[in-house]
């Protein structure tokens, strides 16, 4: 399997994928001026996962707050990991109890996508 | 300058010449001097001045911050005063200048007149003996006395500093003193009675932060890791909604503001008001380009919390298609979406090609 990790940056999160759980971890904060460039290969990454006959697929988000522009890639991302054969996906989004921007940005992606989304407070 | 209160519009008109403009208003904490140079070199990154330049103005920048910071336990010691004073920064025309104001004991005044004095009396020979002196002296007097500071200063600086008192009470004074760096000026000016100006408008508004420059990815991050970390908002769920909002704000700017030269200029302005942050921003746009984004806003400015949330949901589904891959076109919904009140704009047409284009939001 393709091994995939970007390291934090200033305003990129980590994107670490961590094979013996079958889960890409998001980690950070996320503002880049030119999102598709750096979602690109994440997305590209994704869109092979079917390749990989995975029994099950994990996305763990812990976000400090992102960009309108990544925004749009992470509502890719989740679209291209619906579209997987993988029997079990999910996506968890980690948010502080009080960050009540976040909830909301969760709240917003878990009613446009349509596998498993979990709000789980840190 | 214009109008009551100071606009963005105010600070670009009134500081046209100007490829750089920060003034920070509040609070002084050791942090902001890194941030301030993280701005400055975001000027170098055209090739107009060297590194040795950017260099000597980022000391500069740092020894006058600490002069600054010296004082601040007189503001401190005393509830009267809102602020520790005012740190500007400002760029163009050949010349970089820092003017710090901050509040002095009336009893020190005579004290620091003598040392500056001192220290400008002396030309370069003279100012390089006294400073080996003072350094085998291992005399190094942290306030009053002609310091190393100060000499320091006059040395990289190569120019006489300036200085005044503009008195407040029996007990207190504002201080204020201007260091500048020439790279292709003839003289320098003075920019002394501007900055009081400055900063008795930005008290009377409560402004904590101005910025007129370039609005790329280099100068955003610094002035955003300000904005979080020295104009504080306690809780966690008002500074996300502060934080999210101005990421969108400065990089609309950023993305949408006309090209002049090789930057993207514009004005950025935060005051605080009782329970909230003020937010302007003011850039230039192409004239063709108001009609459509007024009806945009018009369109924001007409919905409700729900409407507003319902737009998202649709256009955010929709910019999965969107020609521009490096943007999602849902900036200034969400801006409406996190902010307190509702969004205030305006356009002011500057000549037949370019508007001016402000957008004030409370968060």
């Amino acid at each position: 399997m393709n091994m995939l990790h970007l390291a934090e940056t200033e305003d990129t999160p980590e994107v670490r994928y961590h094979e013996s759980e079958c889960t890409l971890v998001i980690r950070g904060k996320s503002l880049p001026e030119n999102a598709f460039s750096f979602y690109s290969p994440v997305l590209d990454w994704a869109k092979s996962l079917s390749n990989e006959s995975l029994s099950d697929f994990t996305i763990e988000l812990y976000l400090e707050y992102f960009n309108s522009s990544t925004g749009r890639y992470l509502l890719e991302l989740f679209l291209a990991i619906s579209d997987q054969h993988i029997p079990q996906k999910k996506i968890v989004w980690f948010v502080e109890p009080d960050d009540e921007l976040m909830i909301e940005k969760g709240e917003e992606f878990s009613s446009l996508i349509k596998i498993p989304f979990e709000i789980r407070t840190i | 300058m214009v109008g009551k209160h100071l606009s963005a519009f105010d600070v670009y008109i009134a500081n046209s010449v100007s490829k750089l403009l920060f003034a920070f208003r509040g609070s002084f904490s050791d942090s902001l001097t890194e941030r301030i140079i993280g701005i400055s070199e975001s000027l170098h990154g055209d090739v107009e001045d060297s590194g040795a330049v950017n260099r000597k103005v980022s000391f500069l920048l740092v020894e006058c911050f600490q002069n600054i910071l010296k004082h601040r336990e007189t503001s401190r010691a005393n509830t009267q005063f809102a602020d520790d004073g005012m740190f500007c920064y400002q760029a163009g025309e050949g010349a970089y200048y820092i003017n710090s104001l901050n509040i002095v004991k009336v009893e020190i005044q005579d004290q620091l007149s003598k040392a500056v004095d001192f220290i400008n009396a002396m030309n370069a020979e003279e100012l390089r003996a006294y400073h080996k002196q003072q350094l085998q002296d291992n005399v190094f007097n942290e306030k009053g006395g002609a310091g190393l500071g100060l000499i320091e200063l006059a040395r990289k600086s190569g120019q006489k500093l300036k200085y005044r008192f503009d008195p407040i009470s029996d007990d207190f004074a504002y201080f204020q003193n201007q260091v500048c760096f020439l790279t292709n000026c003839p003289a320098p000016h003075n920019h002394m009675d501007s900055t009081s100006e400055l900063y008795q408008r930005m008290s009377n508004d409560n402004i904590l932060l101005l910025y007129k420059g370039d609005f790329t990815q280099r100068s955003i991050l610094p002035l955003l890791q300000i904005v979080q970390s020295d104009l504080a908002v306690d809780d966690i769920a008002h500074a996300k909604r502060v934080a999210h909002t101005l990421i969108e704000m400065l990089q609309n700017i950023s993305r949408h503001s006309l090209e002049t030269g090789q930057s993207r200029h514009g004005v950025f302005l935060v005051s605080r008001l009782n329970n909230s942050l003020r937010i302007e921003t003011g850039n230039l746009i192409p004239k063709a380009s108001t009609k459509e984004l007024r009806n945009k806003l018009d369109y924001i400015l007409s919905l409700d919390e729900t409407g507003l949330k319902q737009l998202h949901s649709a256009r955010f589904v929709e910019s999965l298609s969107l020609p521009d891959k490096s943007r999602a076109g849902l900036g200034l919904i969400q801006v409406a979406r996190a902010a307190m009140s509702k969004l205030n704009y305006s356009f002011i047409e500057l000549d037949k090609d370019t508007t001016f284009f402000s957008l004030t939001v409370d968060v």
